[in-house]
């Protein structure tokens, strides 16, 4: 421990996210129809 | 001393450690871990800690049994259990037939002056520390009984006993961390701590 030094701060970090080796496919956004007043 | 509820990215910290075969596979070895292979200080790539304090402390006192203690997490102001790991650019000695190993580090952990104390660890790069006198190319070995994965260079003298060479790809494989056979040695020659 005294090779360390005391002790200075407290940290409590999430687990880290797994990051997927291929991000997942989406869909292109297809835009509402617009609609044209007769 | 403060908390630092804030922070979500893991620390990364630098460490000296052992890779060594053992019955149950391959392994991380703390530096103060005994001979005999599945010592409960062997860990794997991905590990929480496992609290040894009680196992420093004398289960009897003035004739009164008391329990050993066992934490589940690093405390800032009692045990010494916990993943230790030391700044980067924090020099600290390194020896040959040892491993550096650089990890993350996360869950509950104490910062300290020069380095941390974790509950959790993840090994991202190792890399063997040669002898002084050795020289790239590098190639990896075990000898049976003893476990221990070292590197020796083409200068090297054969050993007494004969050793079971490793790949760096199944090595890599077996323990999925990048393994860079030369990056202790250039570190230790430029005179740069990591």
């Amino acid at each position: 421990m005294a090779a360390i030094g005391e002790p200075v701060r407290t940290h409590d970090i999430p687990d880290p996210q797994e990051v997927p080796d291929e991000l997942p496919q989406t869909e292109p956004a297809v835009p509402e129809p617009t609609t044209v007043p007769a | 001393m403060s908390t630092n509820p804030a922070g979500d990215e893991p620390l990364h910290g630098v460490k000296a450690g052992r890779v060594a075969v053992l019955d149950s596979g391959v392994a991380f070895m703390a530096l103060h871990a005994g001979p005999v292979p599945g010592s409960p200080v062997a860990y794997a790539p991905q590990a929480e800690m496992t609290c040894l304090c009680g196992y420093a402390e004398q289960p009897v006192f003035m004739g009164a049994r008391r329990p050993g203690r066992r934490h589940e997490r690093p405390e800032p102001d009692d045990g010494h259990c916990g993943f230790y790991a030391w700044k980067p650019g924090q020099p600290f000695p390194w020896t040959a037939g040892t491993w550096l190993l650089e990890v993350d580090l996360y869950g509950r952990v104490i910062e300290h002056e020069h380095g941390y104390r974790a509950q959790k660890q993840r090994v991202l790069r190792i890399s063997p520390v040669p002898d002084p006198f050795c020289e790239p190319p590098f190639s990896l070995s075990y000898q049976p009984g003893d476990g221990r994965v070292t590197a020796v260079c083409a200068a090297c003298p054969p050993p007494q006993v004969p050793r079971h060479p490793i790949s760096v790809d199944r090595l890599r494989r077996l323990l999925n961390v990048e393994v860079d056979l030369e990056r202790a040695w250039y570190l230790r020659e430029d005179g740069a701590c990591p």
